[in-house]
């Protein structure tokens, strides 16, 4: 089961059936009953309520722009002390060129005071405009006698020149949400999409014809109305290992298809996927970065005064390509499908965003004869893609695939220490827009693999201490990581974090590096060390654990049980091999059992073999894989069961006894 | 005089302001656009010494203060870096200033690579103005011109250039020579061109150094120069920044804000400025002054009185912080708060003191710093370090009360080591006196938890664990009371917890109304506690509180400092599976008395009852490096026998 929801998606038609929309909600029209709640039914834990959250959106001409109007209107009910955060509210807008402007602020809190309604208003003077960059501003406010019980309402327009993606609206809220609805007012000449992310239906939903008043000049045109509305949606919960949260949030967005005006001819916005490519390649911020040589010319040249192209294979060209823009361009931290300087620039400034930095490549490679073609993503954070509907708004990251040598790859020049055909943890979010071809088409990101191999030889003496050698191969993510590390950190900050921080008496002598930026290759630590006090020694007894807190010591899976899927975004494979030496004239007491145990369909395995070598050597093996990216919730519970039994073994306990002569 | 940016003192913290770390960088020699390359910024220059430990040098660092009248400066600061590797954060240039007070009149940076060629530059139009506000704070002037500079090749040099005026000048900027850690100083000076309106104050710390002063055009010059001070790298028991850095402290006498004279001659004259500034704003309409003579009509002592008054303040007030103008040093009128019910540190203080005077009771707003990272104050030299406001009821006979009046869930008189144990500034009517907020031993932040476990054959275990927590200690159980649900409660008691599987089968949390105390209730259910093989079973006796931390081995080159301690006593009843008798106890009894602390374990076998008895007490302390060694001692041992396991072995 990959997605808990539904994506739902559906042209905007008008429905022939209209329900009745009850109980209009109007701003300062409290319910006494509301102001008399002290704790809200439906969860009695809550700190606050939202009891109405509505926007309703509709289409003006201002003067030479078309704006979509936004009213909101929200009301929330304050339960306890926790629930007072509620009343500080920010609202962000796109100032940049008056793009978005907010106004008509009203804020109102209403307290019962001897049975009375006691309204405070929000005065003007305490609403606040900050301007907290060069493109974006926020409004602040907060509620003044607010108090355990009181009722805070405000409303707002939102005026914003962007008639063609409209913004998202959520129907769920982190505090339990009793009434919200989404209503949108637009003419007959515009037709909108729209996409659903909901687990369940809606209360609510109609739709009408009707006339629209756009003013003198033009007068009365038909248009329709549409309604969504949801009634009593609870809390959203955060939980760990998940992509967002908001993959998991009752969500609607509504995109233009066309417009297609009384007297003029229809245009198509991003109708489908083709359209949608075509566009995007004749945008000067996207395909123009890499279809025109003039754009790319400049990073070209340098990139060839410093490397002899022609004696090289298509996949060594790309390879050096590629270790180019990694190691000339750093990344700024910022993320994009957009280059919005030139190449030129990007390359000057030794800095820029994903999108200038991959699309940079993709140029380079094109104009080296190579096959490339770019990757439109969503990360994990960013939320899960869907393939329904041309929306650009969900993609926030470009990545390049590329066939050389008959194998076909993705690449990713963002960070520094990313192996050629790999792309950043972030993106592993199943599916990418692969633009190639008429309509470009979607294309499975696979899963990534995390493999760690660790062989430790440990010799042990009389008085419990231990030397010998911990060897670990990196392989996969599990390089990546660790190279960010070596590579970002000092030696003693590393062996910290690696080894220190769980064996805080250990003493280094040596720690080795093979491909410590070979990227291409395997990377492997050798850790050369001494510890004084390792096994407990009693009498003619030694007990030892020998895994040097290589394995688990706790289950990762702490909840007791968890309602959406374990999202990892790779397989991980981590074998842990000790070899165990005890000391002269010691036999083993008692060896562990071992046990060979999988994880449900195909979920994953983990072996545990311990064994005898010699007398006075024991070899014990630890192989474990988790064969999935993703799994569901209702597999949760053997997840957690079976790293019960991988920490119950890990932990394990060797027992020796000193040998009657 | 004191900006009271107020830091809000719940939430664990988390919202506390992160205050811009401003750092005043050099004055502007030369111009950089006349020129081109720069040799001087060659790599190889740097002397070998200040390699050591550094990720970045500061090649020069210059800054030029000049006072024009009282009320208006102008600050030059040029800093050349060169970043030795990705380590550092050299390359995000940021001026922090005020839009009220302050203007950023020119910026610049350039960049040149290890040989000091020039690689590129950025002018004013290449940086971004961008907000300052920080989390929590709903509207001040706080601003940060900001631009990032980058290469592709360590090491290099930046070059930052930039020059603000100010039009209010209640302080200097202080000469911190050394503005981060891990970082080298190869130059550094500080120019002071002084307006004798203003005067001038200062105090050196941790380094020997007096300035230069000459005449120049009617107007005396200071001038500080240091050079070639090698980087520090920091690690655990750290003493305050004021203690180990070398800088000095440089302060006006005179100022003037909202066309009122101020001195900072003395404390006492800093504190009547502060009276003076909010003078008449503590009037309370008489609908509150009723209200609060009813409530504490029938009660006695002014002790009731205040607990009263002080619940009434944080059922009906809350933290809000608003501070354009001048606002951060002037408080909202009490009838402001009264009817908005909200406000920052200073209004909410004034308030509660304003409610208490209307019944006659006397109390003081005291000036303090907030937090565990707080500057040096020296008694000898006042100066503007204060970011918070604490109200002072001073009693006779016994220890004054002090109320933090931004908690909205304190018992009344609780501080916490969020303001105890330093100075603070009392505004008296008779101006401004030092005192100190009251000093809590590791006595007072104690945890004592009691429990009975069984364990059953297969190692598994039912534990009923009774913890008592007061003071510090109980902080965060104040805070998880109020703020958090009952699941959350109970995963916030999970990850307190150090046992590889198990859950929470009960969590009661009981607060003391009367003082910082929470008891907390629980029991577990230990899937796996005890390791078991065919024949015997292994128990670590430490179930609550094993320590895994030791200082590193490093050699130590600054004094260690602890700035406050702890109690924990731990006693466990374990009840053992019948027909196991003890293989192994390596210890039944261990004691450790040190400056730092003191640990003591004892453990006891009878029958199948096993008793478990540790206390570990982390003293407040300050001493030389030379005692590092046997700091990390006491760790390590500590460490060792919180890990101690018993072995049992079936008969």
């Amino acid at each position: 089961m990959k997605n808990i929801f539904l994506f739902l998606l559906c042209l905007l038609v008008v429905k022939t059936t209209t329900a009745q929309s009850k109980n209009k909600v109007k701003f300062g029209k409290i319910d006494k009953d509301d102001l008399e709640m002290t704790t809200y039914k439906l969860d009695e834990e809550a700190e606050a309520v939202m009891l109405e959250k509505h926007v309703s959106i509709q289409y003006e001409i201002r003067g030479d722009d078309d704006v979509m109007v936004y009213d909101y209107h929200i009301r929330i009910k304050v339960l306890d002390k926790a629930g007072l955060d509620y009343a500080n509210i920010e609202i962000p807008y796109y100032s940049y060129k008056g793009q978005e402007k907010i106004g008509s602020i009203k804020a109102v809190t209403y307290n019962l005071e001897n049975g009375k309604v006691k309204k405070t208003k929000v005065k003007g003077k305490n609403i606040f405009t900050e301007d907290v960059a060069e493109k974006v501003s926020t409004k602040k406010f907060t509620f003044p006698n607010v108090q355990v019980g009181s009722i805070i309402e405000y409303r707002y327009s939102l005026k914003s020149k962007s008639i063609i993606q409209l913004e998202d609206f959520y129907f769920q809220e982190d505090i339990p949400v009793r009434r919200s609805s989404y209503k949108v007012k637009v003419p007959n000449f515009f037709n909108y999409i729209t996409i659903k992310q909901v687990t369940r239906p809606f209360d609510v939903e109609t739709s009408k014809h009707i006339n629209i008043n756009m003013g003198t000049e033009i007068g009365s045109i038909k248009g329709v109305v549409y309604l969504f509305e949801m009634h009593n949606v609870p809390a959203l919960k955060e939980e760990t290992f998940i992509t967002t949260m908001d993959d998991y949030r009752q969500r609607i967005r509504v995109q233009l298809k066309s417009y297609d005006p009384p007297n003029g001819v229809t245009k198509e916005f991003f109708s489908t996927w083709e359209d949608t490519k075509k566009r995007m390649m004749k945008d000067e911020d996207f395909g123009g970065i890499f279809t025109k040589t003039r754009t790319i010319k400049f990073v070209l040249e340098e990139f060839l005064s410093s490397h002899d192209v022609d004696e090289m294979s298509s996949s060594t060209k790309a390879k050096a390509v590629f270790n180019f823009v990694q190691n000339n361009v750093k990344w700024n931290g910022n993320y994009g499908i957009y280059s919005m300087r030139k190449p030129k620039e990007v390359l000057k400034s030794h800095s820029g965003s994903v999108g200038e930095k991959n699309l940079m490549l993709l140029a380079m490679l094109k104009h080296l004869g190579i096959n490339a073609h770019p990757v439109l993503l969503s990360t994990r954070g960013h939320g899960r893609p869907n393939s329904y509907y041309p929306i650009l708004k969900q993609f926030n990251y470009v990545v390049v695939q590329v066939i050389v040598g008959g194998k076909t790859q993705l690449l990713d020049a963002t960070k520094s220490f990313m192996p050629f055909g790999y792309t950043d943890f972030k993106c592993l979010n199943q599916k990418g827009w692969l633009m190639a071809g008429n309509a470009g088409k979607w294309i499975p990101i696979e899963s990534g693999k995390f493999t760690k191999m660790t062989q430790i030889i440990l010799k042990l003496d009389e008085n419990g201490a231990a030397k010998g050698t911990i060897s670990t191969y990196y392989g996969g993510y599990a390089a990546i990581n660790q190279r960010n590390k070596i590579n970002t950190q000092t030696e003693e900050e590393y062996l910290q974090d690696r080894i220190k921080k769980d064996i805080p008496n250990i003493e280094v002598d040596s720690i080795v590096f093979k491909n410590k930026k070979d990227v291409d290759e395997k990377l492997i630590e050798k850790i050369h060390f001494k510890i004084a006090d390792f096994a407990e020694v009693g009498g003619d007894m030694i007990y030892v654990n020998p895994m040097l807190s290589e394995g688990y010591e706790e289950n990762p899976f702490k909840l007791k049980e968890r309602a959406y899927p374990i999202d990892l975004g790779y397989l991980i494979s981590k074998k842990v091999i000790v070899n165990i030496y005890l000391p002269e004239g010691y036999v083993l007491d008692e060896l562990p059992k071992p046990i060979n145990m999988a994880l449900g369909e195909n979920g994953g395995v983990f072996r545990f073999i311990p064994g005898k070598i010699a007398d006075g050597s024991i070899q014990i093996v630890n192989s474990l894989k988790l064969k999935k990216p993703i799994y569901a919730p209702s597999e949760y519970k053997f997840i957690k069961q079976f790293f019960d039994i991988i920490v119950e073994k890990q932990m394990l306990e060797l027992v020796a006894k000193k040998a009657q002569p | 005089m004191m900006i009271l940016k107020d830091i809000y003192n719940e939430k664990k913290r988390i919202r506390m302001k992160q205050f811009l770390i401003l750092i005043f960088i050099g004055l502007n020699v030369f111009s950089l656009y006349g020129q081109t390359n720069s040799e001087e910024y060659d790599v190889e220059l740097i002397p070998e010494e200040l390699l050591i430990d550094a990720n970045a040098v500061v090649r020069k660092h210059e800054i030029r203060y000049n006072t024009n009248s009282l009320g208006s400066a102008t600050m030059s600061v040029y800093q050349a870096t060169t970043l030795l590797n990705n380590l550092t954060k050299y390359n995000e240039l940021a001026v922090s200033y005020s839009s009220a007070f302050s203007k950023v009149k020119k910026v610049s940076a350039a960049l040149y690579d290890s040989s000091g060629k020039l690689v590129k530059k950025l002018r004013k139009r290449d940086f971004e103005d961008v907000s300052g506000t920080g989390y929590g704070t709903l509207a001040d002037n706080s601003r940060v011109t900001y631009a990032e500079l980058n290469h592709n090749e360590y090491p290099y040099t930046i070059v930052f250039d930039y020059e603000i005026d100010y039009n209010c000048v209640p302080y200097y900027p202080n000469w911190n020579i050394v503005p981060r850690t891990k970082t080298a100083i190869q130059n550094s000076s500080y120019t002071m061109t002084l307006s004798e309106k203003m005067g001038i104050r200062y105090k050196a710390h941790n380094i020997d150094i007096e300035p230069i002063i000459e005449k120049e055009k009617g107007k005396t010059v200071y001038k500080w120069k240091a050079t070639n001070i090698p980087a520090f790298r920091p690690n655990g028991f750290l003493p305050k920044y004021d203690e180990i850095f070398p800088k000095v402290s440089i302060e006006p006498t005179f100022f003037s804000m909202a066309n009122k004279k101020g001195s900072k001659a003395s404390w006492k004259e800093m504190g009547a400025f502060y009276l003076k500034l909010n003078k008449g704003r503590d009037k309370i309409p008489a609908s509150l002054a009723e209200k609060i003579q009813s409530l504490t009509a029938n009660v006695k002592t002014d002790a009731e009185k205040i607990k009263l008054i002080y619940k009434y303040l944080q059922d009906n007030t809350r933290y809000v912080s608003v501070q354009l103008g001048i606002g951060g040093w002037q408080t909202f009128e009490a009838k402001y708060v009264d009817k908005n019910k909200y406000g920052d540190c200073k209004a909410l203080t004034n308030y509660m003191q304003a409610m208490l005077k209307s019944i006659g009771i006397t109390s003081y707003g005291a000036l303090v710093q907030s937090g565990s990272r707080i500057r040096k104050i020296d008694e000898d030299f006042p100066a503007d370090v204060f970011n918070h406001i604490i109200l002072n009821i001073p009693q006779e006979g016994t220890e004054d009360i002090w109320l933090e009046c931004t908690s909205k869930y304190a018992p009344m008189g609780y501080l916490s080591s969020f303001t105890e144990n330093r100075y603070a500034l009392l505004i008296t009517p008779k101006g401004g006196k030092l005192v100190k907020t009251p000093r809590k031993t590791h006595e007072f932040h104690r945890k004592i938890n009691r429990a009975t476990v069984s364990i059953g054959e297969k190692g598994e275990a039912l534990a009923t664990i009774k913890s008592e927590t007061f003071e510090d200690e109980h902080d965060d159980w104040r805070d998880a009371f109020y703020e958090l649900k009952e699941k959350e409660q109970r995963e916030y008691l999970e990850e307190q917890i150090d046992l590889s599987s198990f859950n929470v089968t009960k969590l009661e949390i009981k607060l003391s109304d009367e003082e910082p105390r929470a008891d907390v209730n629980y029991e577990l259910e230990i899937r796996k506690l005890a390791k078991k093989t065919s024949r015997r079973i292994f128990l670590i006796p430490n179930l609550l509180s094993r320590k895994s931390y030791i200082p590193s081995a490093k050699e130590r080159k600054i004094p260690i400092q602890s700035v406050k301690g702890y109690t924990h006593i731990d006693t466990i009843i374990y009840t053992i599976p019948e027909g196991y008798i003890a293989e192994n106890v390596p210890i039944d009894n261990f004691d450790l008395c040190t400056y730092f602390g003191e640990y003591n374990i004892d453990v006891k076998l009878e029958g199948n009852q096993l008793t478990y008895i540790r206390r570990f007490q982390l003293f407040a302390f300050s001493k030389p490096k030379e005692e590092y060694e046997a700091l990390r001692n006491f760790y390590v041992q500590v460490v060792k026998m919180d890990k101690m396991k018993i072995v049992l072995v079936r008969t």
